[in-house]
């Protein structure tokens, strides 16, 4: 049991933090991000050809990395969304879709399909029931909780915070009251790149290997852990992260040796409609536990 | 002519050659393409002028009673090489009886694989196609033969499909073709599915081609034989499950099987690993599990005990519970039954857990290369139906068949010279060069009368030769569908150029 929830809050905290940054956008943009996945893939890319091709420090890989998916956002949202500002949310979620294609396309053809390796900061690991765990997967947890909790502050309890949710809601008010909108969207679609960067660095070192599209399967079950989290609440998208990291792990430890494929997405699926439809008869059955009893006698 | 090694036995005198791409079971020191272009000693349909080297004539005395092989001028030899009219076989060349009898009455037999040359056109002895069917794909200018093959999965590899062609290129250009035909091959996405294979092989019927050829894919090739017994196609493919099989007669395969090939893993794991516990990680597959089940089988005669066994879905990505699994049931070795993409990745995650038993895996360089120095701690294991291929390197156990190596190099600057041998593709591009060589040489021995059912004949005759003098041997004598069950062992190392590939520690292994 320790293992599993060793191994759960290691793909949690991962899970987590690609939520937050489908959060974070969502709550300041109403637009559900799709390219924070194929984001933090690109990131990765700029990482591994810092530290194995430039042979630089792994620290400078992970800064430059972060630099250029903060630096995505920004053209993104500068490109992109600023055109768009009059369209439907929807209208600007298809275009992160059309984002992803982009960069899937642009890593195949620069790095092609090859695995690429980048290695990991460090060897060190400390043995938890069994599993070692790095520093790169305890920081992914810390920093998981820390951003979940600290965003989360600043969205309620700063000028600028206020101006973002303010914004979400209604862009026109905003700014005619000299809030400078493009400055709040412009931080937002840069942030929640620069998660999913983050997110990428940190999970490398331990999954696998940098292919094109890989972050994007990660970032799927982060943006089911956003939904579990209410897609608004930065705590609730880390609570999500985690709580699909345990049920992965627990579901890969007792059925993952008879080989079910897709055994990561069923999981996923499950605990997303557990949650969704909990949460959608909750009202009705707390409405009906705090119904007075009826009288002994008295008919409808 | 090489012989047969036991497991444990360092011997790198040749190695079988599989083919990634195109199939065939290769052979390193095929003839040169010279050897195909000459065209003495054809009008049987034999081999056209052989080196002169008799080849291992006269080892089936039978065959030189009854036929009048190893009398008639051209071409008795060895299967293939070289230029010149070899000397008459001298004791009726290695044909078997079989080639025997029928060449006694039609002036054939002889030299090995199939006879030497004979003034008349003998009727081929194999009847599988219909007349209408019988020259398909072939004309006096030319042969089609189509692929099907994991393309996508080969740009894991690095390489592009036009990577892949070079040495019918090579052949085109250089000596015509194979005795006046031009070979045009076109190749056929599989997409590493069942159901794409046989959307391939549909496309690749509509091609019309003399032979079908089937890339690497466990999965691929059980649906692709199906389609093929329906169609009625000449299908050589790579190596699969001989499950399914019975009654099939159009599936040809120069390689071992999945069963043949899990035996092996048993071989080296007794052999150099005697008494281990080992784990396994396999691909939950009917097609793969017939692999498990023969090394399960014969694992307690090499005292190994297997102690765990995990099947994973194709693609699993996290393979961290596994990795664990294996730790805590004490295998000090892991043997992981998946394609070369996985075992990378799982590779890297036992790293990262740092667990280091010692692995049995598919040896492929992009495995050793993306591992780096990982590959080394302890050095990998590995069991291959094809020959190790490290750019540069034609000392030690690739001296058997550097010849080939320093070919194929020499092609490759000529007519893809932005290819990257020395990258993690090289080895795949060597395997597949070596196995079209081989095919190159069944053709010219096909002759040129050369039919589908002459060339069933040449497959068939192969009974303890190899179709290049430092390959290793082929032998249809059992079912006369299934040629080899030879493997290499293969050990990781690091190469002059200091990336770490593999090599050879024992070719030709069989059961």
């Amino acid at each position: 049991m320790g293992q599993v929830l060793v191994l759960g809050l290691i793909s949690g905290g991962i899970y987590a933090i690609f939520a937050l940054g489908v959060v974070l956008v969502f709550r300041g943009t109403g637009v559900l991000s799709f390219a924070q996945g194929e984001i933090g893939t690109v990131a990765l890319y700029f990482a591994y050809f810092l530290v194995t091709k430039q042979h630089l420090p792994w620290a400078v890989g992970a800064i430059g990395a972060i630099a250029l998916a903060t630096l995505i956002g920004a053209a993104f949202e500068y490109g992109v969304v600023r055109r768009m500002v009059q369209a439907d949310p929807v209208s600007t979620a298809v275009a992160t879709v059309g984002v992803t294609l982009f960069l899937l396309a642009g890593e195949f053809f620069v790095f092609g399909a090859s695995p690429r390796d980048l290695p990991a900061p460090t060897r060190a690991g400390v043995e938890l029931f069994g599993v070692r765990v790095t520093p790169a997967q305890i920081a992914a947890l810390l920093l998981a909780l820390a951003l979940g909790l600290g965003l989360q502050s600043v969205l309620r309890r700063t000028d600028f915070g206020l101006g973002i949710l303010a914004a979400a809601q209604d862009p026109t008010a905003v700014r005619l009251v000299g809030v400078p909108l493009s400055r709040l969207t412009l931080t937002i679609w840069s942030a929640g790149a620069a998660l999913s960067g983050l997110a990428a660095l940190l999970v490398e070192p331990t999954v696998g290997f940098i292919t094109p599209g890989y972050a994007s399967e990660l970032f799927i079950v982060g943006l089911a852990a956003a939904v579990i989290g209410g897609l608004t609440s930065l705590p609730g998208a880390f609570v999500g992260g985690v709580v699909l990291g345990i049920a992965e792990a627990a579901a890969n430890h007792w059925f993952g040796q008879y080989g079910l494929p897709g055994l990561r997405y069923v999981v996923v699926l499950v605990v997303m409609l557990v949650v969704l439809l909990g949460r959608s008869f909750a009202p009705d059955l707390r409405r009906r536990l705090e119904q007075p009893p009826r009288p002994a006698g008295v008919t409808a | 002519m090489p012989t047969r090694h036991r497991p444990g036995r360092s011997s790198a005198v040749a190695v079988l050659a599989a083919l990634a791409l195109s199939t065939v079971a290769a052979c390193s020191s095929a003839p040169a393409p010279a050897a195909l272009e000459q065209n003495g000693g054809t009008s049987n349909g034999a081999v056209p002028g052989a080196s002169g080297a008799p080849g291992a004539a006269g080892t089936t005395g039978t065959t030189g009673t009854t036929g009048t092989g190893g009398t008639t001028a051209a071409g008795a030899s060895g299967p293939g090489a070289g230029t010149a009219p070899g000397t008459a076989g001298t004791a009726g060349g290695t044909g078997s009886s079989r080639v025997g009898t029928t060449g006694g009455s039609t002036a054939n037999g002889g030299s090995a694989p199939r006879g030497g040359g004979g003034p008349a056109v003998a009727a081929p002895r194999s009847t599988l196609f219909t007349a209408a069917e019988d020259r398909i794909g072939i004309t006096p200018s030319s042969i089609t033969l189509c692929v099907h093959a994991a393309l996508t999965y080969a740009q894991a590899f690095g390489t592009k499909d036009t990577d892949f062609n070079v040495f019918w290129q090579a052949l085109n250009t250089e000596k015509g073709g194979i005795l006046g035909r031009k070979v045009n091959v076109t190749y056929e996405n599989d997409n590493y599915t069942p159901t794409d294979a046989v959307t391939a092989a549909t496309k690749c019927k509509a091609k019309n081609p003399f032979m079908l050829l089937g890339g690497i894919g466990f999965d691929q090739i059980p649906a692709v034989r199906n389609y093929v017994e329906q169609n009625h196609m000449f299908y050589l493919h790579h190596t699969a499950t001989i499950n399914g099989t019975a009654g099939q007669k159009y599936s040809f395969t120069e390689l071992p099987t999945v069963e043949r090939v899990g035996e092996a893993f048993a071989q080296l794991a007794g052999a150099k690993y005697k008494g281990a516990k080992v784990g396994i990680i396999e691909r939950d597959s009917a097609n793969w599990s017939p692999g498990v089940q023969a090394f399960k089988r014969i694992a307690p005669r090499y005292g190994i005990k297997v102690v765990k066994d995990n099947k994973v879905a194709q693609n699993k990505g996290n393979y961290t519970q596994d990795i664990l699994d294996m730790k805590s049931a004490g295998a000090d070795v892991v043997w992981i039954w998946l394609n070369a993409l996985e075992s990378t990745q799982l590779l890297k995650q036992a790293k990262a857990q740092d667990f280091n038993p010692h692995w049995l895996l598919f040896p492929f360089n992009l495995t050793s290369q993306t591992l780096g120095s990982d590959a080394m701690n302890p050095p990998l294991d590995g069991v291959a139906m094809y020959p190790a291929y490290s750019k540069g390197d034609y000392a030690g156990t690739f001296s058997s068949y550097a010849a080939d190596m320093k070919e194929f190099e020499a092609q490759y600057r000529k007519y893809d010279p932005n290819a990257d041998l020395s990258g993690i593709g090289g080895d795949l591009l060597f395997l597949n060069w070596v196995g079209q060589k081989a095919l190159a040489v069944q053709l010219a021995q096909c002759g040129k009368d050369c039919t589908r059912n002459r060339m069933v004949d040449v497959l068939e005759s192969y009974k303890g030769q190899a179709p290049s003098r430092s390959s290793c041997p082929l032998d249809f004598s059992g079912d006369g569908h299934r040629g080899s069950v030879d493997v290499n062992f293969m050990t990781t190392y690091r190469s002059p150029s200091g990336k770490i590939n593999w090599r050879n520690t024992s070719a030709c292994v069989g059961p």
